[in-house]
């Protein structure tokens, strides 16, 4: 039997726990740029704080500036395309940084986001964003029950015997070099033999808590989905951050083959447990049975990409994207048995994948990681917002949608347990970006399973909104937002009270003193 | 079949949202009390064969109505995206253009200013406005171009995506090119 990976928790070694204030960390970048006047980036912490800055307006030679022959290259470069423009909304065009699809776990497709100790607010990508990293938002696996989201896990090569995941820092660039610059066939992966049939892209959940991922496979592009449910998984974090999959591996002068790694051994021995392991099995596999009731079928989206999310009582929830159909999820109970179309948001024309990596469905995961988001637009490209939330604990779900066919609709996680979504409305007259926070713990809370998210009487996207988040430039502009890097776990670590997370430090009482 | 409450936002103009409970008038974003006028709550039973896309406000501004009645949903699709989105696009890209365009001819203005003190020194030591006139010639010719560059963006035809889209505001005699 492969060895198990276990993590001891560190106190510093001095009994006290160093306080971080978590809502001192960015949490997002408002970008604006028009192409004659002022622009730039401004970060943001969690309690909203200005966190860093770039803005630039001044033509003097060598300076920062949206778009002159004073300007650095970069921006001299790219500044007049519509691809960073804000002075356009997604509409039914595909190319402004607004659209719904922009962002995603990894950041903002088009940019290089904010860590915890940046200087300044971000910077875009030339359009080696557009055209090569937004690759990675379409085949990121996602990850619940993680408190510590510093790391990422990749699955592509579709119809495939297995489905060859890659684990590696959550960097979309780190991504780019395994998947294109390697060949997909070097680097940390791992081959996982499809059970039932052939393999998705992205389509893979890795709850932390259970220490199990399901495995999403498809009938050679049929659209129809079975999950595979794999037991007794070791921390692919580690192996993620170690980069390399021999991390674990002594010394020694003589090669190692790929086939001794741990991870691969776990696989073999998991491999050879066999199928149909009870829910409590810690080695082994559990096939649930195919999806059940798919209201429409349309293309490479729906074939092979789809969301799904292992819960903790062996639910398994399924979010897709069904291009000019709307999207649709599924839920299977702790047996395996499908439920059969649960709900299925109307939809008109509308783009995935099929029309390019930039598009299709994405997925965010509140920084506890106990709620997740999955979601897609409504209208062409990148306008409105169709998603689910879910609660991993149990496999409950609300549900929200704005069919807005002019703006994007962007998420990102902030605080504890929260989302922000963002409406990229004009933020002309200085009304700045129009946004609304809402708590998941208060939302499953008070709204019933397959309800629709219903915060304070109104809905997330469509209800009341503030505008009080200030962007770069004041004229015609819809922002973006450029999801930060923080330290996710701080929230865990340092937030007393509340309900409890998976590997989080014990519980703080109110009267905690930190030093 | 049941009412239902749809939420209309009347620029740029679609239904935002529906629901069979009751949807809140959103508020004007100044005063955070009075109703938003460019919003508006219906309730109304929509055939849901029709797309949503497909309704927009009636001219009283009290119900929804199929502007598309009788067309195919292929030619509803391509009707609605002519007719409401690319409009929009066409003219926010357009104005984009132009400023862009401005902005070139500002920046190359600005870029030969130094030549006027030279200019009018040459001119002092030679006794003439030689220097001068080939200064003036210079801005001049680059505010025709641009001006002959916004002539170009105006006469593309109105809606036509597909030049709007290719049109390049900087390729004009005097502006700072991109470098490729």
């Amino acid at each position: 039997m492969a060895r198990r990976i276990t993590e001891t928790k560190s106190d510093g070694g001095g009994g006290k726990i160093s306080y971080q204030d978590p809502y001192d960390q960015p949490a997002f970048t408002v970008y604006t740029q028009h192409d004659s006047g002022a622009s730039g980036f401004y970060s943001y912490t969690h309690r909203f704080d200005r966190h860093s800055f770039t803005f630039g307006s001044n033509d003097g030679y060598g300076m920062y500036r949206t778009y002159s022959s004073h300007s650095p290259e970069f921006f001299n470069d790219n500044a007049g395309t519509t691809y960073f423009q804000t002075n356009g909304h997604p509409h039914s065009h595909n190319d402004y940084p607004s659209m719904t699809c922009c962002v995603g776990y990894l950041g903002h497709e088009y940019f290089n986001r904010v860590g915890t100790n940046s200087a300044n607010g971000g910077m875009i990508m030339q359009t080696r964003g557009a055209n090569y990293m937004s690759h990675s938002f379409t085949t990121v696996n996602n990850i619940v029950n993680e408190t510590k989201q510093d790391w990422a896990w990749y699955s592509d090569d579709v119809n495939s015997s297995r489905t060859r995941t890659y684990f590696m820092p959550r960097s979309m660039q780190h991504y780019r070099q395994y998947s294109h610059n390697y060949g997909y066939s070097k680097g940390t992966f791992l081959d996982i033999p499809c059970k039932w049939n052939n393999s998705g892209a992205g389509s893979s959940s890795y709850n932390r808590k259970t220490q199990k991922m399901v495995v999403m496979e498809q009938n050679g592009g049929s659209y129809t989905w079975r999950p595979v449910i794999w037991h007794g998984v070791p921390n692919l974090r580690a192996i993620a951050l170690n980069e390399n999959i021999h991390y674990d591996d002594n010394d020694q002068y003589t090669g190692i083959s790929r086939d001794n790694s741990s991870l691969k051994q776990w696989m073999d021995s998991a491999n050879a447990a066999g199928g149909s392991q009870p829910h409590s099995s810690t080695l082994g596999y559990t096939e649930y049975q195919n999806a059940s009731g798919k209201p429409a079928n349309h293309g490479w989206e729906d074939q092979y990409r789809c969301m799904p999310v292992l819960c903790d009582n062996g639910k398994v929830l399924m979010f897709q994207m069904l291009p000019h159909s709307g999207a649709w999820i599924h839920r299977w109970d702790e047996n395996g048995s499908p439920s059969g179309n649960m709900r299925q948001w109307s939809g008109t024309t509308s783009y995935g994948r099929e029309q390019g990596e930039r598009f299709g469905m994405r997925w965010q995961v509140t920084s506890d990681g106990r709620y997740i988001t999955g979601y897609c637009p409504y209208y062409y490209y990148g306008s409105g917002w169709l998603g689910c939330f879910i609660r991993v604990s149990d496999g409950k779900w609300l549900w929200d949608q704005s069919t807005d066919t002019s703006y994007g609709c962007q998420i990102c996680p902030i605080g504890k347990s929260s989302f922000m979504m963002v409406r990229t409305y004009n933020t002309d007259s200085g009304y700045g970006m129009y946004y609304t926070l809402q708590n998941m713990d208060e939302c499953f809370a008070e709204v019933s399973d397959g309800g629709r998210i219903n915060p304070h009487g109104q809905h997330f996207f469509t209800g009341e909104t503030h505008s009080s988040i200030d962007t770069p430039y004041w004229s015609t502009s819809y922002p973006a937002i450029i999801p930060a890097m923080y330290n996710t776990h701080a929230f865990t670590e340092h937030v007393e009270g509340g309900r409890g997370t998976v590997e989080g430090a014990a519980k703080q009482s109110e009267f905690t003193t930190y030093t | 079949m049941a009412l239902k409450y749809y939420l209309y936002r009347k620029d740029p103009s679609c239904i935002l949202d529906e629901d069979v409970n009751e949807i809140t008038q959103p508020k004007d974003p100044d005063t955070g009390t009075n109703d938003d006028p460019n919003f508006v709550v219906i309730r109304q039973d929509l055939d849901a064969s029709v797309p949503l896309t497909s309704w927009k406000l009636n001219a009283a501004g009290n119900a929804l109505e199929d502007v598309f009645a009788g067309k195919s949903d292929e030619e509803r699709e391509t009707l609605e995206r002519e007719t409401y989105s690319v409009p929009i696009g066409f003219q926010q890209l357009k104005e984009g253009h132009r400023v862009a365009i401005k902005a070139r001819a500002k920046d190359a203005l600005e870029e030969i200013s130094w030549k006027k003190e030279r200019a009018e020194e040459t001119d002092l030591l030679n006794g003439n406005n030689v220097a001068m006139t080939a200064y003036a010639n210079e801005k001049k010719a680059i505010r025709d171009a641009n001006n002959a560059k916004e002539a170009a963006l105006d006469a593309i035809t109105t809606n036509d995506w597909e030049a709007i889209k290719a049109f390049n505001p900087d390729d004009f005699e005097g502006s700072n090119n991109r470098p490729e």
